[in-house]
């Protein structure tokens, strides 16, 4: 059901945008700033929902036409907390010894810095008409964060498809958007106890890494991501943009995970991205 | 466009609204009914205890359920919880209340630890020891010069281990007998135990098993997974007495399982603390933090010591008065078997 949704959605944007003109960027560089935020449920590690504010930093190398191919990479560092309780501190007391005082100090669950992000991605589309382009995308994500007094990891590579649309709206202005829905993923997540399996146990990430893994696809893994932008023809051939990005996952094993993420992007291309192969309709 | 714009703004009003609870599937709400229902729930799938200590964890949940109601405030149901959490009287098993006045609580026997009242590092270092070195976590040096004394307050990882032992080694290697002290031992890496326990064997022994709760039915558990001691590069062969009072646990208790293989060793003082497995920490809809033990350790044998603690050779416990007059009973006890 869900999936047919997130179908219907694809379908009902294309055609609302179908009325617009055709763009290509052009092969370059693009760097972009924003802010993302994101609401994370994962009852394998808390009851809480959480809520996390990072900042966004993306570079991606774009080679566009008939094939198009775009490398990036996605760094996200910023605050994660509960979204009820905020930043929380607890008194943790030390057993003295008859001849010392009482140690006590505050526990604080979270600090300010306590989500860090990254992903690499690459997307190769063909044209499918004058301004939609289809392929696969791919990539490979990894979150770290603190939740639940504890040391949260999670790590995906995935594959699927990705479509995109780009239209001039008018002589110095584009909109762009791009949508794609994993197939098929390898994901890392904590066992059951949370326990970095053993021996390894003074290394979270490798603990998981051999028992939290998994090969999946759509029947446990559903995460669509969507964007879109709008892009204005500066002089000398830049660039500026920006852009909305949206994302849910949803993951079942071994307990429900479930994140929204969604944010806004300023971007800077260094090449134009504008070529005006084919008039503008508006 | 204007579909878009509104299907996004749909979704975000749908995760803003009320209906978040529903849409990240988390099945809890902040009041007390909830809260108990939340913890009762993950210690029923993840603790790793209740065949070894024999508890009916759905006994508590009929003795303890019909006290809970929205009604109670927060001091109501923090006493309440740390009844519950009293039954399983596991060190490992605590409660942190946050942004309240209300206590930390430590079920076990480390809870009721309220003072070390038989232990101080400093009357060692000050009345015993010559040529005292530190380098955490060892404090090490000389009760006589043929004794050598090592303490060791935790156990940090294998890599800082090695490092700290270089020092250790060319320092008392030219003893005849040590005197390994991990009274006070309050854990840290199992693996750190196991490096340590190394540079006293001269051969591979098997000293432990554990195995950890993979699943959340009552018989959900790894297979136990074995550890070894064996060899370092360099290795202590003097004669060897272990030292141990209430306060050696955890990781300290399992590097005690792993030097207690070794067939040169006594053990002198009190018994450990008897709270072998690791932790995992969870947290209520109220935002407090709460820590329980995930998996069942035992000895070489298949002996499980929780809630136990491993018994010395000799019974020895320090009497308050003797530590305030400068005497380490345990300390003198184990001279008196090496002399």
């Amino acid at each position: 059901m869900r999936l047919v949704s997130i179908c219907t959605t694809i379908i009902l944007l294309h055609f609302s945008l179908s009325a617009i003109g055709q763009i290509r960027p052009d092969k370059g560089w693009t760097l972009a700033a924003g802010w993302s935020e994101a609401h994370l449920g994962d009852q394998h590690s808390s009851p809480l929902l959480y809520q996390s504010d990072v900042l966004d930093l993306d570079a991606r190398y774009t080679i566009p036409g008939k094939t198009y191919f775009e490398v990036g990479l996605r760094f996200q560092i910023g605050t994660i907390q509960a979204k009820r309780h905020r930043k929380r501190t607890g008194t943790l007391r030390e057993t003295p010894s008859l001849f010392d005082e009482t140690e006590s100090f505050d526990y604080v669950a979270n600090p300010f810095l306590s989500r860090f992000g990254g992903s690499l991605y690459t997307r190769l589309l063909w044209d499918i008409g004058n301004y939609s382009q289809l392929g696969l995308m791919a990539q490979v994500r990894y979150d770290l964060a603190g939740i639940a007094g504890d040391t949260w990891q999670y790590a995906m590579a995935d594959i699927g498809p990705s479509y995109q649309y780009h239209r001039s709206i008018h002589p110095k202005g584009a909109v762009h958007f791009a949508a794609s829905l994993p197939l098929a993923a390898i994901v890392m997540r904590p066992n059951w106890t949370f326990d970095p399996s053993l021996p390894d146990e003074t290394n979270y990430f490798k603990g998981y890494l051999r028992t939290g893994t998994r090969f999946t696809s759509l029947h446990e893994l559903q995460h669509p991501r969507i964007s879109l932008g709008y892009q204005y023809q500066l002089p000398k051939g830049k660039t500026l943009g920006v852009k909305y990005q949206m994302q849910w996952l949803s993951y079942s094993e071994p307990r429900p995970l479930r994140i929204f993420e969604h944010g806004l992007q300023l971007s800077y291309s260094l090449q134009s991205p504008i070529n005006h192969k084919n008039p503008i309709l508006l | 466009m204007k579909n878009l714009v509104i299907c996004t703004l749909l979704f975000s009003v749908l995760v803003a609204s009320s209906c978040e609870k529903e849409i990240f599937g988390l099945p809890y709400s902040d009041n007390p009914v909830d809260n108990f229902e939340s913890m009762w729930t993950e210690f029923d799938q993840l603790y790793g205890l209740f065949r070894v200590r024999n508890i009916d964890w759905d006994s508590v949940y009929q003795a303890y359920r019909p006290q809970v109601d929205n009604s109670m405030n927060e001091e109501e149901l923090y006493n309440l919880l740390v009844d519950v959490l009293t039954v399983l009287d596991d060190s490992h098993v605590g409660l942190l209340p946050t942004d309240s006045p209300l206590p930390q609580f430590q079920s076990g026997i480390g809870g009721r630890i309220d003072t070390i009242r038989d232990f101080s590092l400093d009357l060692v270092e000050n009345r015993y020891l010559d040529d005292v070195r530190t380098n955490e976590p060892f404090t090490y040096g000389y009760l006589t010069p043929e004794i050598a004394y090592l303490h060791i307050a935790w156990e940090p990882d294998e890599k800082t281990v090695d490092d700290a032992m270089a020092d250790v080694y060319n320092h008392l290697a030219r003893s005849t007998s040590i005197i390994v002290d991990i009274r006070n031992n309050t854990g840290g890496e199992d693996r750190g135990g196991q490096a340590m326990a190394s540079y006293f064997t001269d051969q591979e022994r098997m000293y432990m098993t554990n195995s950890i709760k993979n699943g959340p039915g009552p018989n959900d558990f790894t297979a136990p997974m074995e550890w070894y001691i064996s060899p370092k590069e360099q290795t202590f062969d003097q004669e060897l007495i272990l030292l141990t009072n209430r306060s050696t646990v955890s990781a300290g208790e399992t590097l005690a399982l792993a030097m207690r293989t070794l067939p040169q060793l006594i053990t002198v003082g009190d018994l450990t603390q008897g709270a072998f497995s690791n932790t995992a920490t969870r947290e209520l809809p109220n935002g407090w933090l709460y820590s329980l033990s995930i998996g069942d350790w035992r000895a070489a044998d298949g002996t499980s010591y929780e809630g136990i603690g491993l018994p010395p050779d000799t019974m020895v416990q320090n009497q308050v008065t003797d530590l305030q007059q400068g005497i380490d009973q345990v300390l003198e006890t184990a001279l008196d078997l090496l002399q």
